[in-house]
C-alpha cells in the first residue's frame, strides 16, 4: 500500500496543484514541494528502517510489495515491488523532483498550475516505471512519463521547443511500441509454456526461449531502453530535447528519465533473457565504449553550453551500457553509482546554466568568460561539478567511472582501455566549460551580474554535500543495492564470469555522516 | 452465434420482446412524425427523440438471455444487443448535440430527428441481421437516412456537395453489394448466414463465384466502413455534413456495418480461406497506412479524423481478420473505445458550432487550452485516445488489437499497426501542440457558450474515456462474459 500511496500522492498533488493555481500560485509551488518532500522524507524513512533489517532482497523477498489484480481477464495486475535498487533509484526520483520544483520556483511564471501538474506526474511515471514488476503495468507507466514531459518541453521550453518536444515523443513512443510488441510476445509464449497467462516479471523469468528467439525479443527491450539511456546510434532526440527543455525539465530528463532506460536493462533485459545477454554482451560493450568516446567528441565540439552538458549523458551513460554488458557484480555496482552520481552532477550541470541563461539571456559559450570575478560562489560550484563529471577523485562520478572499468577489465580488456580513453575526453570537455565561461578576460554585458541566490545556493549546495558524500562514503548506497545486483546476475546465470568477489568499498574510511539530503 | 436450430425457441410474444429496441424505435419515428404534424417544436422532437432511445436502451433488459431466431432474419443474441447498446448511446448523444447544432436553422428542423432515428433503427437491425434480406433492408435505410442527414444544412454548398457525392457512390456500391449477395446465393442457395455457413463447411473448396460473391460484399462493406480503397467519399463528407450528422457516419453507421460483417465473415469461417485473408489483409494494410499518411497533411479537424478513422477502421479489420472469438471480442471492445472517442472528438466540434458557421479548422483550436481548459482537455484526451496513449481507453482498445493479431500470428499486420499507429501520433499530437501553444494569437476564436446538455455529455464521455482506460476490467469483463459466453 505504501508503494501505491507514493504513486498516489504525486498524481493527486499534481490535481491539487492545477486546481490551486486559479487562486494562488505559491500554494501551487508548496503543494508540489510538499508532495516531493513527502515522498523523499518517506522512502529516507524506509531506507533507513532497511539498515536494521539486513536482507534488502533479490527477486522473491521484497522490502515491500503491492500486489492487486488490475484487468483480470488478461492476467493483468498491479504489481509494485521495492528491492535496494528501486529504493536507490526512488531516492534519487524524489530528491531531484524536489530540487526540480525549487528550480523552477521563480522561472516559471506562465501557467504555472499546469507547469507543476506535468512535473509531478512525470514523477509519478517514472516512480512507476522503479515499482513495477508487472509487465504490462511497467510499460503503462513507462507510456505515462512520456505525456506530460511532451508538454513540459513543448510548453515553457525555449526557442526550437516544438520540434525538441516532437522528436522526442516519437522516438520514445516508436520505441516504447516495439517493447511491448516484445512484452506481448513474451506474455504468449509464456502462457503457451505453462498454461498461466501473466505479465508477472518473476514468473516471466522461467520463459524457456530458443536462442533466436530470445534475442528477437530482447531487441525489441534493448531498442527502447537504448533510444532511453541514450546509446550512440539512438541518442539523437536527446540533445534537442535536452537543449530546448526548461531547467528542472532538463534536470528530470537526465537525472531520471535516462535512468529508466539503465533501470530497465538490470531490471528486465538480464534476467528475462540470459543467454541472449551473454551473446549481445560485447556488442553491447562496444556500443557503450563508443557511446563514451562519440559523446564526448560531440559534448567538446559544442557552442552552445546547454547542449555541450547534454551531450556529456551521452558519453557518462555510455559507462552505463558498458557497465551493465560487463555483466558482473563490481561493474553493475558501479552502473548503481553512476545512475546517481550523473544525476546529480548532470542535475546540478543544468541548473547552473539555466541560472546563467536566466541571467545573461544566452547559452551561447563565446559570449561568456571571465565569470570567475564577478560570480565567484556560482564559479566554485561549477569548478566542482566540472570536476565531477571529469571523474575526479573524491565524488561520486570517480567511484562509478572506476568500479565500472575495474569490472569490465574483468571482462574484456579491450573496451575497458577503449572506455578509459573517455575519461581523457571527459577532462577536455569538463575544462571546457570551466575555462570558456569562467576564466579568461570578461565579455560583454557581464556587468551587473549577480551571484546565487540563497535558494540557488541551498539547492547547489545540497547537491555539492552529496556528491562528495557518495565520492568519500558510497558504502550505504553500495549495500543498499549490493543484493539485488547479485540477484540479478545470479538469477540469471551470468555470473560465472570469475571475480565476483564483494565489492570493493573504496575510500571507505573517510566517512563523513550527513544525514540531512539524501 | 452459430447454435444449432434446436436450441433456438420459438415463440411469438417472446420473438417480439426479443427485439423489442427495433420495435422502440420504429414506433417511436412514426410517433415523432405524427407529433410533427400537429405540433412543431423543437425541444419537444429533441425530448421524443431521447426518450426513444431511453426506452430502447432499458427495453433491452427484457430481451431475454438466449439468442432468438426471429423469422430467420434477424437474431437477437447477446453480440447483437451490446451493439445496439452502443448504436442506442450514441444515437442518444447525438440528439443531444444536434439540438443545440440546429437550433437556430430556421424552419423544418424537427424532422432531424426523426430520420435519426430511422437511421440508427437500420444500425440495429443490421446489428441484429442474420440474412442478407435485413442486411440489405437495414443498409438501405441507414444509406438513405444518412443522405438526408448530410444534407441537412441546405444553405450550405458544402452539405449539398456532400450529399451527392455520397448518394452517387453509396448507390453505386448497394448495387455492388447487391450482385455479390446474388452471386453467393447462386453458388449457395442460401440467403440466410447459417445456411451460408452450413455450405462453406460442407464445401471442399469454395467455388468462384462465391469468392467473387464475397469479394463484391466486401466492397459494399468497405464502403461503408471507408477502408481504402473505398474510402475516397470520406474526407469530403466528413467535412460537408453537419458535425452531429459527420458523428453518426463515424458511430453509428460504422459500428453496425462492422457487427454485420464480422457475422458474416464468422459464418464463412473466412479465417480458414486464405483468399479472403489476403483481400482483406491488403485492405487492412492499404487503409492504416494511407489512413494515417494522409491525415498528416490535413488542416481541417474533421478531415484529419476522417482520414484517421480510414486508419481506424484498418486497425479493426486486423482483429477481424484474425476471427474466432478473441477477434470479434477485439472488435468489440475496440468498437466501444473508438465509438465512445470519436463520438466525443465530433461532440466537441458540434458543440462550438452551429448551423451556420463551423470550427473545424485545426487553426480555430489555436491556443485553446489557455480560454477554456476544460474543453482543450477533454479535446486532448480523445486525441490522446485515438493516439492510443495508456490512461485512454484508446490503449486499452489497441492492446486488444495487437493482442488479438500476435495470437493469431497475424506479424505483418501487428507490425503496420504499430508502425501506422507512430504515424498517427504526429498528427494528433500537432493538433495537441496547437492547443497548448501559449503564444497567445490576438484573433480570439469566437466560440460560442458551450450548451449544458452537449457539456454534460462530452463530460461523460471524457470520464469514461479515463475510466475504461485506467479500470478496463469492467468492460472487459461484462465484454467476455455477458457476450461471449453464450458463443
Amino acid at each position: 500500500m505504501t508503494l501505491l500511496t507514493l504513486i498516489g500522492i504525486l498524481m493527486i498533488g499534481g490535481f491539487l496543484a492545477w486546481l490551486s493555481a486559479r487562486w494562488n500560485t505559491s500554494l501551487t509551488r508548496w503543494i508540489s514541494l510538499m508532495a516531493c518532500g513527502i515522498n523523499l522524507i518517506w522512502t529516507l524513512f524506509i531506507w533507513f528502517g532497511q539498515h536494521s533489517v539486513p536482507a534488502i532482497s533479490a527477486h522473491g523477498q521484497w522490502i515491500l510489495e503491492y500486489r492487486q489484480p488490475w484487468i483480470e481477464r488478461f492476467g493483468i495486475q498491479f504489481y509494485l515491488a521495492l528491492d535496494g535498487l528501486s529504493l536507490l533509484m526512488l531516492m534519487l526520483t524524489f530528491f531531484l523532483g524536489f530540487i526540480s520544483v525549487l528550480v523552477s520556483w521563480h522561472q516559471i511564471r506562465r501557467h504555472a498550475g499546469f507547469y507543476y501538474f506535468n512535473l509531478l506526474w512525470i514523477l509519478a511515471g517514472i516512480t512507476g516505471v522503479f515499482l513495477a514488476l508487472d509487465l504490462f503495468l511497467f510499460y503503462f507507466f513507462w507510456e505515462i512519463m512520456l505525456i506530460p514531459m511532451y508538454f513540459l518541453i513543448g510548453i515553457w521550453g525555449y526557442e526550437k521547443r516544438l520540434y525538441a518536444a516532437y522528436k522526442f515523443f516519437l522516438f520514445t513512443q516508436a520505441s516504447g511500441l516495439l517493447m511491448f510488441l516484445s512484452i506481448l510476445s513474451l506474455y504468449f509464449i509464456h502462457g503457451a509454456q505453462t498454461g498461466v497467462y501473466t505479465f508477472d516479471l518473476t514468473e516471466l523469468m522461467e520463459t524457456s526461449l530458443s536462442s533466436s528467439l530470445s534475442l528477437f525479443l530482447m531487441a525489441g527491450f534493448l531498442i527502447a531502453f537504448l533510444v532511453k539511456l541514450p546509446a550512440v546510434p539512438f541518442h539523437n532526440w536527446l540533445p534537442d530535447a535536452h537543449t530546448e527543455a526548461p531547467t528542472a525539465g532538463s534536470v528530470i530528463l537526465a537525472g531520471l528519465l535516462l535512468k529508466t532506460g539503465a533501470y530497465g536493462l538490470l531490471r528486465f533485459v538480464l534476467p528475462l533473457f540470459p543467454e541472449a545477454v551473454l551473446e549481445f554482451a560485447p556488442w553491447g560493450m562496444f556500443l557503450g565504449a563508443i557511446s563514451i568516446l562519440y559523446g564526448a567528441k560531440l559534448a567538446f565540439s559544442q557552442t552552445d553550453l546547454k547542449r555541450l552538458v547534454a551531450y556529456t549523458s551521452v558519453s557518462h551513460m555510455g559507462f552505463v551500457l558498458l557497465g551493465v554488458f560487463a555483466l558482473n557484480q563490481v561493474a553493475v555496482q558501479g552502473v548503481v553509482i553512476q545512475m546517481i552520481a550523473h544525476g546529480i552532477s548532470t542535475g546540478a550541470l543544468f541548473i547552473l546554466v539555466g541560472s546563467l541563461q536566466e541571467r545573461v539571456h544566452t547559452r551561447e559559450i563565446s559570449a561568456f568568460g571571465g565569470l570567475w570575478t564577478k560570480v565567484p560562489v556560482m564559479g566554485s560550484i561549477a569548478l566542482i561539478f566540472a570536476m565531477a563529471s571529469l571523474g575526479l577523485p573524491g565524488m561520486g562520478n570517480f567511484i562509478a567511472e572506476f568500479l565500472i572499468l575495474a569490472g569490465t577489465f574483468q571482462s574484456s580488456v579491450f573496451f575497458s582501455v577503449m572506455a578509459a580513453v573517455g575519461l581523457i575526453a571527459a577532462t577536455l570537455y569538463s575544462l571546457r566549460i570551466f575555462q570558456q565561461v569562467f576564466q579568461g578576460s570578461p565579455s560583454l554585458r557581464m556587468e551587473t551580474l549577480s551571484d546565487l541566490n540563497l535558494r540557488e545556493m541551498f539547492i547547489l549546495g545540497i547537491m555539492v554535500i552529496l556528491i562528495f558524500w557518495l565520492g568519500l562514503y558510497p558504502r550505504p548506497a553500495l549495500d543498499t543495492s549490493q543484493k539485488t545486483i547479485h540477484g540479478l546476475l545470479q538469477r540469471s546465470e551470468i555470473s560465472a564470469i570469475p571475480g565476483e568477489d564483494p565489492p570493493d568499498h573504496a575510500e571507505a574510511g573517510v566517512g563523513i555522516k550527513i544525514q540531512e539530503g539524501e | 452465434m452459430r447454435k444449432p436450430e434446436s436450441v433456438l425457441k420459438f415463440r411469438r410474444v417472446n420473438d417480439l420482446l426479443s427485439i423489442a429496441p427495433v420495435l422502440i424505435l420504429a414506433g417511436f419515428s412514426i410517433l415523432v412524425l405524427l407529433v410533427i404534424a400537429f405540433y412543431r417544436n423543437f425541444i419537444l422532437s429533441t425530448i421524443l427523440a431521447a426518450t426513444a432511445f431511453i426506452l430502447a436502451t432499458i427495453s433491452i433488459l427484457f430481451t431475454g438471455k438466449p439468442p432468438a431466431l426471429v423469422n430467420h432474419i434477424l437474431i437477437a443474441d447477446r453480440f447483437g444487443m451490446f451493439f445496439i447498446l452502443l448504436i442506442l448511446l450514441s444515437g442518444l448523444v447525438i440528439t443531444i448535440l444536434s439540438h443545440s447544432y440546429l437550433r437556430g436553422l430556421e424552419k423544418r428542423k424537427e424532422e432531424y430527428h426523426v430520420i435519426l432515428i430511422l437511421g440508427s433503427l437500420g444500425g440495429t437491425i443490421l446489428a441484429l441481421s442474420n440474412h442478407f434480406i435485413s442486411f440489405f433492408i437495414g443498409l438501405e435505410l441507414l444509406s438513405i437516412s444518412i443522405y438526408i442527414l448530410i444534407s441537412y444544412t441546405r444553405d450550405r454548398q458544402d452539405s449539398i456537395e456532400a450529399a451527392i457525392k455520397y448518394l452517387l457512390l453509396a448507390g453505386v456500391t448497394s448495387a455492388i453489394l447487391l450482385m455479390g449477395m446474388a452471386l453467393i446465393y447462386a453458388a449457395t442457395g442460401e440467403m440466410g448466414f447459417s445456411g451460408i455457413a452450413g455450405y462453406v463447411s460442407e464445401a471442399e473448396n469454395l467455388s468462384i463465384l462465391f469468392s467473387a460473391g464475397f469479394g463484391l460484399i466486401i466492397t459494399g462493406v468497405g464502403f461503408k466502413m471507408a477502408l481504402v480503397p473505398f474510402h475516397l467519399w470520406t474526407p469530403d463528407v466528413y467535412e460537408g455534413a453537419p458535425a452531429p450528422t459527420t458523428a453518426f457516419i463515424a458511430t453509428i453507421s460504422k459500428a453496425s456495418v462492422v457487427v454485420i460483417f464480422v457475422r458474416l465473415y464468422l459464418a464463412v469461417n473466412g479465417a480458414e480461406q486464405e483468399v479472403i485473408v489476403y483481400i482483406l489483409s491488403g485492405i487492412a494494410f492499404l487503409s492504416m497506412m494511407a489512413g494515417n499518411l494522409l491525415a498528416l497533411l490535413q488542416t481541417d479537424l474533421k478531415r484529419l479524423l476522417a482520414y484517421s478513422s480510414i486508419a481506424h477502421l484498418g486497425y479493426i479489420l486486423v482483429a477481424v481478420i484474425a476471427g474466432k472469438d478473441s477477434g470479434a471480442e477485439a472488435v468489440t471492445f475496440y468498437l466501444v473505445a473508438y465509438v465512445l472517442t470519436i463520438l466525443g472528438a465530433f461532440g466537441i466540434v458540434s458543440v462550438v458550432s452551429d448551423h451556420d458557421r463551423e470550427f473545424s479548422a485545426i487553426e480555430d483550436y489555436q491556443s485553446l487550452f489557455w480560454k477554456d481548459p476544460l474543453l482543450a482537455t477533454a479535446l486532448s484526451v480523445i486525441l490522446l485516445s485515438l493516439a492510443g496513449i495508456p490512461l485512454t481507453v484508446g490503449f486499452i482498445g489497441k492492446y486488444y488489437l495487437l493482442f488479438t493479431g500476435i495470437e493469431n500470428d497475424l506479424w505483418f499486420l501487428v507490425i503496420t499497426l504499430v508502425i501506422s499507429s507512430v504515424i498517427g501520433l504526429f498528427y494528433y499530437v500537432r493538433v495537441i501542440a496547437k492547443m497548448f501553444d501559449p503564444v497567445s494569437t490576438d484573433r480570439i476564436t469566437p466560440f460560442r457558450k458551450i450548451p449544458v446538455g452537449g457539456g454534460i455529455a462530452l463530460f461523460v464521455i471524457t470520464a469514461l474515456i479515463i475510466l475504461y482506460g485506467t479500470y478496463p476490467a469492467w468492460l472487459a469483463d461484462f465484454i467476455q462474459t455477458m457476450i461471449f459466453s453464450g458463443f
